[in-house]
């Protein structure tokens, strides 16, 4: 058995932990409820008890899963005490099912490939298309504030939005059946 | 895989993202993704794509070119601005466990109550509190909420909010009147079926409870109404009207053109050549009359209106007489009568639906020489005895309708056009009766009763006639 670290070492260990794999953490609990800012919520206060739980957490294993255990508690949790409509949110069970499809995409790392080939269409895109792209996902816009922006109704601003998505997607599963 | 059960799961998977999925879509969407390994495997990537853009963004905000994405790290140790940022979440945590419920950020103030009853909800109610994010939970009267951004939204009673932010809230269910500044263009209330974008205006929004049936009616300005499912929207704009129900987004109605109804005080613009003679000046008169079945609700400072639902009453018609004796026969040009509607507090607006009045003008001069309070239903000028809303047809000339739209008890009302010039050019002892109904009766009893204010009321100006010599 290892001696215990010392509390400078386990927040040291902490950090660099949490630092290395934060993006993919985010990106596991924005694919499950879809909403950045909920999700950024939900990383705020599952950071908070990763740190409290974090001597529970045994050196050396496997801390990306062992915080997406957290983060899945969380999103459950912060389900049950948001105030809007339940029947509006996949069920718990369905949420159940994408965590663990998505614990399966990551142990086959399929995800990985994918990253690398969204990266190259998001390049094909449109110039015109990928500032939607950015309004949406880097500026944070709401759909509203895009339809402003860029003088489009609502309705035609969110159908790009979903088409855009939809082309990116496609472009995605043809680069990879490619390799 | 079936095409068209693809091109839904995109459809739905968009929904998901955007937030617009209604309950029975959600069902939709978790049978499709139920069905198949493969839907799920679609579902699951991308989504996973959505997040991608998202945090591929948000983690270089500061890098120049955009879309870029962070090559792996295999290095074991995280590079310092990482290892700076998560200690800026460390300290932000330890600030926010030592002082756990910080108050939210309020956006804005319930600046006005009257005779509200909350049921429930987790905001503040008083008057003049501020308020942020929450639910609230009207049972009834009015409550007027001011946005910081600019927009008022005045709540009647029964009816469910849910404050979002300053631009947003969400109607579950009741009557909401809105009115905004300019700056608070793009102010939205989203209803369980439609989502009603403000473009600078005044409008009322109404959502059945149950179906989420979301009736949108536009005093003045442009208003949006978008589906919550296909995003297919139509404009609304003055005096227009639109109900949306199930899926579709129902036509689009017109008010009937003789009035137009602001719930505001409106002052009159008008010019030198325009005088006003009110129910206060000269021989004029005003009061109301109640029939069939008694009861207590009696005002002095009010002319009540009401068409019970049922045929022995109780109901009330108003009437008001003007002095035209400065005008001679035929010199009127234009005509615009004003009634200045005030809540009487009885009965529940949310159990009458848009209400449509008719004003008529007594014709028989005779029998212009009616008094308040001693004038009784049965000897009203032209009344008839047995109906909320009827007048004898042979006295009376109908001046034209208006609608108050459901959840509007306050504001002023203007009617114009020729029938009414006409009338008061052609009446012979220049004294001018006319006469108020409301043709809507209420859905079940209890039902709203409307009040006008009379030539009695302390503050609101007495009902009158612009008028414009020729």
């Amino acid at each position: 058995m290892t001696t215990e670290p010392n509390n400078d070492e386990r927040t040291e260990a902490f950090l660099g932990l949490l630092g290395e794999h934060e993006r993919k953490l985010s990106i596991y609990v924005t694919g499950l409820i879809a909403c950045p800012e909920d999700s950024q919520d939900i990383l705020q206060e599952g950071k908070i008890v990763m740190w409290r739980q974090f001597h529970k957490f045994e050196l050396g294993t496997n801390f990306p899963a062992w915080a997406r255990k957290i983060l899945f508690h969380q999103i459950l949790a912060y389900r049950r005490r948001s105030k809007r409509n339940r029947a509006e949110f996949l069920s718990d069970r369905m949420l159940e099912i994408l965590s663990e499809e998505s614990e399966s995409a990551i142990r086959e790392q399929r995800w990985v490939k994918r990253e690398e080939a969204l990266q190259g269409c998001v390049l094909k895109l449109s110039h015109e298309h990928r500032e939607i792209l950015d309004l949406r996902y880097r500026d944070e816009a709401s759909i509203e504030g895009i339809s402003r922006r860029t003088e489009r109704t609502e309705g035609a601003v969110y159908r790009l939005l979903s088409r855009l998505r939809k082309n990116l997607f496609q472009c995605v599963e043809q680069e990879l059946s490619k390799a | 895989m079936n095409q068209d059960q693809k091109k839904r799961l995109f459809e739905l998977a968009s929904g998901h993202i955007e937030q617009t999925l209604s309950a029975s879509e959600v069902s939709e969407l978790e049978a499709l993704l139920d069905d198949s390994p493969e839907n799920l495997r679609i579902f699951s990537d991308f989504m996973h794509d959505h997040a991608t853009l998202h945090w591929s963004h948000v983690s270089h905000e500061d890098e120049e070119s955009p879309l870029e994405f962070s090559s792996p790290s295999h290095s074991r140790l995280p590079s310092l601005p990482q290892l700076l940022a998560a200690a800026a979440v460390i300290s932000l945590l330890a600030l926010v466990l030592i002082k756990p419920d910080p108050a939210p950020p309020s956006f804005a103030t319930m600046t006005h109550t009257e005779a509200a009853h909350w049921e429930s909800g987790d905001l503040p109610t008083a008057d003049g509190s501020r308020i942020g994010s929450g639910y609230l939970k009207l049972a009834k009267g009015l409550a007027t909420l001011s946005f910081d951004s600019g927009a008022e939204v005045i709540l009647e009673g029964p009816a469910e909010l849910e404050l979002v932010n300053a631009m947003n809230c969400i109607l579950r269910g009741g009557t909401a009147v809105v009115e905004i500044a300019e700056s608070a263009k793009g102010f939205r209330i989203e209803t369980p079926r439609a989502n009603v974008i403000d473009h600078g205006t005044r409008f009322a929004v109404n959502v059945d409870p149950g179906s989420g049936a979301t009736q949108t009616q536009v005093f003045e300005g442009l208003v949006e109404v978008e589906l919550n499912t296909t995003k297919e929207s139509i404009e609304l704009r003055e005096g227009q009207r639109n109900t949306v129900t199930g899926g579709t987004l129902g036509a689009i109605n017109e008010s009937p053109e003789e009035g137009a109804w602001s719930p505001r005080q409106v002052s009159l613009t008008k010019d030198s050549n325009w005088t006003t003679v009110t129910t206060a000046q000269g021989n004029g008169h005003d009061g109301y009359v109640w029939g069939g079945k008694q009861d207590d609700h009696v005002s002095d400072e009010l002319l009540l209106l009401k068409h019970s639902q049922n045929t022995d009453g109780p109901h009330r018609k108003a009437y008001l007489r003007f002095d035209l004796t400065e005008y001679g026969l035929g010199q009127i040009a234009e005509a615009e009568l004003t009634l200045q509607f005030s809540p009487t507090g009885w009965g529940l607006a949310s159990l009458v639906n848009d209400c449509v009045f008719e004003v008529f003008g007594l014709t028989d001069d005779t029998l212009d020489n009616w008094n308040y309070p001693s004038m009784r239903w049965e000897d009203a000028p032209a009344n008839v005895f047995n109906s909320g809303d009827q007048l004898q047809k042979d006295k009376v000339t109908s001046l034209g309708v208006f609608t108050v739209p459901r959840g509007v008890q306050a504001g002023t009302f203007h009617l114009h056009g020729e029938p009414l010039t006409d009338f008061l050019n052609q009446d012979n002892n220049r004294l001018a009766t006319i006469i108020l109904v409301r043709r809507t009766t209420e859905q079940r009893q209890g039902g709203l009763v409307h009040g006008l204010a009379s030539s009695r009321h302390p503050t609101l100006p007495a009902p009158a006639l612009a008028l414009k010599r020729q």
